[in-house]
């Protein structure tokens, strides 16, 4: 296919609506920078309302741009119409024209634009070929699977031959098996047209498995935007740490201490203190130094609790089993500790009583320090 | 297609569109009509700026549809509104204007009047005419024949009443045969003649003074400067009277007839306070509540089970009896209406027929007054059971099996199963439906109007009210029916009617609204 | 009595009773034949017509036929009407056809900026829309003859007594729709539109190609809807049109019943002959209907 440059840059984007009176009323997404190279697949993710959906909307042309500049291919797209912007847009509902038929509904924007019928007819079998609809074209989209609909979606944006696709959160209403294969699927029409994909979901498994890069969007603010285990391992932020993965980083809230060379982490004051003091060892002792005494946020993975010692740097501390959970290959500990709940992910195929006492270990090196008011990483 | 073709091709849709506006505002602007007129070019420059301007692209999709509402619904309510503040009746029929006109137009025959002999020729096309008149005492010899003048042709019966032509001296006759006065009076052409006012070349004016002649006139009525009338022929001085809506001597005897005018707020208090229009309409006023209420009750009470039968499942032919019974709703309801009004007929009617055969009964069904809302009642629930059906339906399919399956668990009986289980889901979103249903019957003047007629007539209802009227047939009788057609109570009334009813609107539309969210 | 021959015994009384309604519901249809084939302008009394003569139906149809005028001497006149009573009907069907088009024009590009679009006043306007259509028809009609009379005299061939102009007056009934279609526009997303626009559809292709497509079963529900309400229309048209040639079939049908005579016979055939193909009509559409009716019942 041709040559393209999907590169798109967003500048200083901010989006802000009015209320009846032409107020500000809501800012919905608060002046972001975000550059998504040429041929990347990068996925917009958050909760519902961080403006996810928004950018893309407004990378669309679907929204005005309120402040700042979005360049599709080094042009300044802010005041072209979607048409001549060079994307395609694939619909969380699919939104296909239910009385055209599949070949239709994927020739539309050609046959709007006046492109040869011959030329229409060639491109519109290359994507149907593609997505394995080609037996299904003469087809009203009532009369397709989920499934098909989604790839009828997918295949009117191919045809279009755009310099980025865009997807708004397009798995979303298929089943949870459909929707593995689908996102399959979908990475492998990247890696085979290898168009620059920009991808919006609210599922951070989904934005896991298929992202080149990921950028985490909350409350109109990008979070952090990396490749996905740099996101999950170094998280920048409590919200980062806390959205990516599941279940979430377990964050503690307590304070370093430093005392004659030994770095301590201390809990704050709850009734029960089932970890209370922890001495810090290796790279975290080291961390700690360098950050000093102050109050911080602990933050570790739930893999890194084991049932039995594994490691040098851990630190043991006790804990009644509020429930258990056993996944199979794992169990999933939930332990009441101080004013929080501390969640383990335990390789052990016992099973687990309530309220039964344990013993963990936690993994030190895997731990992160956050700042309380900023939530930075420190 | 190129650009410039599809540009040059709007610009001659539009052009074919507004040049005929444009004359038609035109006309309006020379016949005087400037408000209108102004009004029309008002409208048409909105019309091409919206159309014209990106600015009004929201718009392009409105104008049409809300200038429709705004000429048809809007203008017609401020109208009526307008109305319901004068004196607007069959004495009090034209604009005050007119009256000056008749009045000014209305002429005598002078001692000394010149008298002039008429022929009359049938002219181009059928029903137009033209007059030829000589004058009576002129030189008649044979060299030197009479003047002759000639009108324009003119159509009978005449398009204006009194209607002015200008006559012109002319050397021939025109062509074709004058009629004879047997045809002249057979046609009753000389009736028609009277009121025509011809203008001679030296500005006197002519009318017909008898059955063979035209005579020179004088205007009766010259107006003096403090804006009344003077009688040329005794000096007797009137003036308008905006309380009667007459032209009255200083003796208050009124001349020439009445004129429309301001009346305040007389039609509102004439229904508090004039017994013969109060009385009547607090008891239509309360019939038609009674009768709007009944009637959504009823229709509800039918639809509602025939529907709860038909859900059913173990019921064979469902679809087939569902079919036959929204019947009554597929017949256009004014030919249901008027085959009830036979069969109500009490004395050749279906069912006194049937009612007599069986029981040896027949009621009074178009005297009674208890009798003929009865039958009211029974017509239109037989006209609005299916809408009632239908709905509930709909309703009753979208309730989940599973709670009925829940209940018989419970071991709930059928009855129980309505009262607790149906009946409450599915009123709630009926509630909209019977509101629209009531305000539907409220001015259901179809049902009314073309069944009884609002009658047995009401006694003392000054012979307009009937026992069955509802406010809208009431309201359409005063305006249209007999020679009472007083518009300024009608109006007055149905602006109160128009109240009620928008209140109930309004309640239903907060109703609506409530549920949805 | 076990509860097998109980639901047996319920079943068959549900069945008499809806026989015997369904046949009560039908009476004023079986008498109104009986009656248009009778001899005499009685009114609908029998089922089944003593003596059956089609000079009624000939009546309606235009068709010359011989009267007795004198019973003793046998003496017979041919009587034709002057304006065949089913020039009505036509009548009917055409301004009926006609102005329930324009209601569908003017009500669906209203609701679609409804729907869709952003103005000023909006809600406001759509309430107003709706409580001000409220004011029935009939009570305007002082103001729909001076409108006319006003019109006619620059445009004659839409002013009084013509059927153009009873037009105008029924289009001006569009809030109703214009709620229905709303509502109808609005169950569909908009990302359907929006799909268009990056399709390269300019609002204006997306309603006409996407959104009226899509629509039509409430188009059809409202053409059906206006249609037959304007069919029925009665006094509006009563004051309007006041030449014979010119009446719809509600004024002409009513006209065979003023008080002093009463024709039956010649109202049942007319009754018969029109009221046959719109009943009809109606019940071919019905599916259609009754979901446009419940939707807009239910959901509005």
């Amino acid at each position: 296919m041709a040559e393209h440059n999907g590169k798109v840059v967003i500048n200083k984007l901010e989006k802000t609506y009015l209320d009846g009176k032409g107020k500000p009323a809501f800012t919905a997404v608060k002046g972001i920078d975000l550059i998504i190279e040429d041929g990347e697949f990068m996925v917009l993710v958050g909760p519902s309302g961080c403006g996810k959906s928004t950018t893309l909307r407004m990378v669309a042309g679907l929204e005005d741009i309120s402040e700042g500049t979005i360049s599709i291919g080094d042009t300044v797209v802010n005041k072209l119409e979607p048409k001549d912007r060079g994307i395609a847009m694939v619909f969380q509902n699919y939104a296909l024209y239910p009385h055209l038929s599949v070949f239709t509904n994927m020739a539309f924007s050609l046959q709007l634009s006046k492109v040869p019928k011959a030329e229409i007819k060639k491109r519109v079998d290359i994507a149907a070929e593609i997505l394995g609809l080609s037996d299904m074209l003469e087809r009203k989209p009532k009369a397709l699977s989920g499934g098909q609909r989604q790839r009828v979606a997918v295949g009117r944006a191919i045809v279009r031959n755009p310099k980025v696709f865009l997807f708004d959160e397009p798995l979303s209403n298929l089943d949870a098996k459909m929707r593995v294969q689908m996102r399959t699927e979908i990475s492998n029409l990247h890696e085979r047209l290898g168009t620059t994909i920009l991808y919006v979901t609210h599922d951070q498994v989904e934005a896991m498995t298929m992202g080149d890069r990921i950028c985490v969007m909350n409350a109109g603010e990008i979070m952090q935007v990396a490749d996905p285990l740099t996101l999950y391992k170094h998280p920048e932020n409590m919200f980062v740490a806390s959205f990516i993965g599941s279940p979430p980083m377990n964050l503690i809230h307590g304070k370093l201490k430093l005392d004659n060379d030994q770095a301590y982490f201390i809990e704050n004051e709850g009734d029960t203190h089932p970890l209370g003091t922890i001495k810090l060892k290796g790279p975290s002792a080291q961390k700690a130094k360098e950050i000093g005494s102050r109050p911080v946020v602990l933050g570790i993975r739930p893999e890194h609790l084991y049932e039995r010692s594994q490691h040098e740097n851990e630190a043991e501390f006790t804990a009644p089993v509020s429930l258990a959970e056993p996944m199979g290959a794992e169990t999933l500990l939930h332990m009441d500790m101080a004013n929080h709940r501390l969640i383990g992910r335990i390789q052990n195929d016992r099973l687990f009583k309530r309220r039964e006492e344990v013993t963990l270990y936690l993994h030190l090196d895997k731990c992160s320090f956050f700042d309380p008011t900023t939530e930075q990483v420190l | 297609m190129n650009k410039s073709t599809t540009k040059l091709i709007q610009y001659a849709l539009a052009a074919s569109v507004l040049l005929p506006l444009f004359y038609v505002n035109f006309l309006m602007y020379m016949s005087g009509n400037i408000l209108m007129a102004m009004g029309m070019l008002g409208l048409l420059v909105l019309g091409i700026f919206i159309y014209a301007s990106h600015k009004g692209y929201v718009y392009r999709y409105l104008f049409p549809g809300l200038l429709g509402f705004l000429i048809f619904v809007i203008f017609p309510l401020i109208y009526t509104f307008w109305i319901s503040f004068h004196k607007y009746d069959a004495r009090n029929l034209l604009t005050k204007e007119r009256v000056e006109q008749i009045l000014l137009s209305e002429t005598f025959e002078p001692e000394g009047a010149l008298g002039y002999a008429y022929k009359i020729y049938p002219g181009v096309s059928f029903n137009t005419y033209q007059l030829a008149l000589t004058p009576k005492d002129g030189p008649a010899t044979a060299e030197q024949l009479p003047p002759m003048f000639l009108s324009p042709e003119f159509s009978l019966p005449l398009v204006d009443d009194p209607q002015i032509l200008d006559l012109s001296l002319s050397p021939t006759p025109p062509s074709g045969e004058a009629l004879t006065l047997g045809e002249i009076t057979r046609g009753k052409l000389h009736v028609m003649l009277r009121g025509l006012k011809l203008k001679l070349p030296d500005q006197q004016i002519v009318a017909l003074s008898s059955l063979r002649e035209f005579s020179t006139q004088k205007p009766v009525w010259e107006k003096t400067k403090d804006g009344g009338f003077k009688n040329l022929q005794d000096g007797t001085l009137i003036h308008a009277q905006s309380n009667s809506g007459f032209f009255e001597t200083e003796d208050g005897e009124r001349v020439g007839v009445g004129f429309r005018t301001w009346a305040g707020g007389e039609n509102y208090s004439r229904i508090i306070n004039d017994e013969q229009i109060k009385q009547p309409f607090v008891r239509i006023f309360f019939w038609t509540f009674a009768f709007a209420f009944l009637s959504m009750l009823t229709t509800f009470a039918l639809g509602m089970f025939l529907a709860v039968l038909l859900e059913w499942e173990g019921l064979k032919a469902r679809t087939l009896y569902r079919t036959l019974l929204i019947f009554p709703y597929a017949v256009p309801a004014f030919l249901s209406i008027l085959t009830f009004q036979g069969m109500f007929n009490q004395e050749f009617g279906a069912v006194n027929e049937f009612l007599g055969a069986l029981f040896h009964i027949t009621p009074e069904w178009n005297t009674n007054p208890w009798l003929a809302k009865t039958m009211i009642l029974i017509v239109n629930l037989w006209l609005g059971y299916p809408y009632m059906m239908i709905i509930c339906t709909g309703n009753l399919q979208s309730i989940s099996k599973s709670i009925y399956e829940a209940s018989a668990i419970d071991g709930s009986t059928p009855w129980a199963n309505f009262k607790r289980l149906t009946l409450p889901l599915v009123l709630p979103p009926m509630i909209p439906v019977l509101i629209a249903s009531f305000a539907f019957n409220f001015n259901n003047f179809n049902l009314i109007f073309l069944l009884t007629g609002g009658s047995p007539k009401m006694v003392g209802g000054a012979g307009i009210a009937g026992e069955t009227d509802i406010l809208v047939t009431y309201t359409f009788n005063l305006a249209f029916k007999n020679s009472g057609a007083d518009y300024g109570l009608a109006s007055a009334i149905a602006t109160i009617l128009f109240v009620i009813v928008g209140i109930l609107a309004w309640l239903n539309l907060k109703k609506t609204q409530g549920s949805a969210s | 009595m076990n509860s097998g021959s109980k639901r047996l015994t319920r079943k068959l009384l549900a069945h008499a009773f809806l026989i015997l309604f369904i046949m009560m519901i039908m009476t004023p249809f079986l008498t109104v034949i009986a009656s248009s084939f009778s001899r005499g302008n009685f009114a609908p009394s029998k089922l089944i017509p003593t003596e059956i003569s089609l000079n009624h139906w000939k009546y309606v149809l235009g068709i010359p036929y011989d009267e007795v005028v004198n019973v003793t001497t046998g003496e017979t006149r041919t009587l034709k009407a002057d304006v065949v009573p089913i020039r009505w009907f036509w009548n009917s069907i055409k301004i009926s056809i006609i102005a329930s088009g324009g209601i569908l024009l003017l009500s669906g590009t209203c609701a679609y900026a409804f729907a869709r679009m952003k103005f000023a006043f909006k809600n406001q306007t759509m309430t107003g829309l709706l409580i001000l259509q409220m004011f029935p028809m009939v009570l305007a009609l002082v103001a729909f003859y001076t409108i006319l009379e006003f019109i006619g005299q620059f445009a004659p061939r839409m002013g009084l007594n013509t059927h153009a102009g009873l037009t105008l007056i029924y289009l001006g009934g569009v809030s109703i729709y214009i709620w229905m279609i709303k509502g109808y526009f609005e169950t569909i997303s908009t990302s359907i539109e929006e799909s268009a626009r990056i399709d390269g559809a300019s609002p204006f292709q997306a309603f006409i190609l996407i959104l009226l497509p899509m629509s039509a079963p409430i188009f059809a529900v409202v053409f059906i809807l206006s249609f037959i309400s304007y069919m029925s229309e009665y006094p509006v048209a009563s004051v309007v049109l006041q030449t014979g040639d010119q009446w719809t079939l509600a004024v002409g049908a009513n006209s065979f019943l003023y008080e002093q005579q009463k024709l039956w016979g010649r109202f049942s055939a007319l009754a018969v002959l029109s009221g046959i193909p719109i009943t009809v009509l109606f019940i071919i559409c019905q599916r259609f209907l009754v979901s446009g009716l419940t939707a807009g019942g239910v959901k509005e």
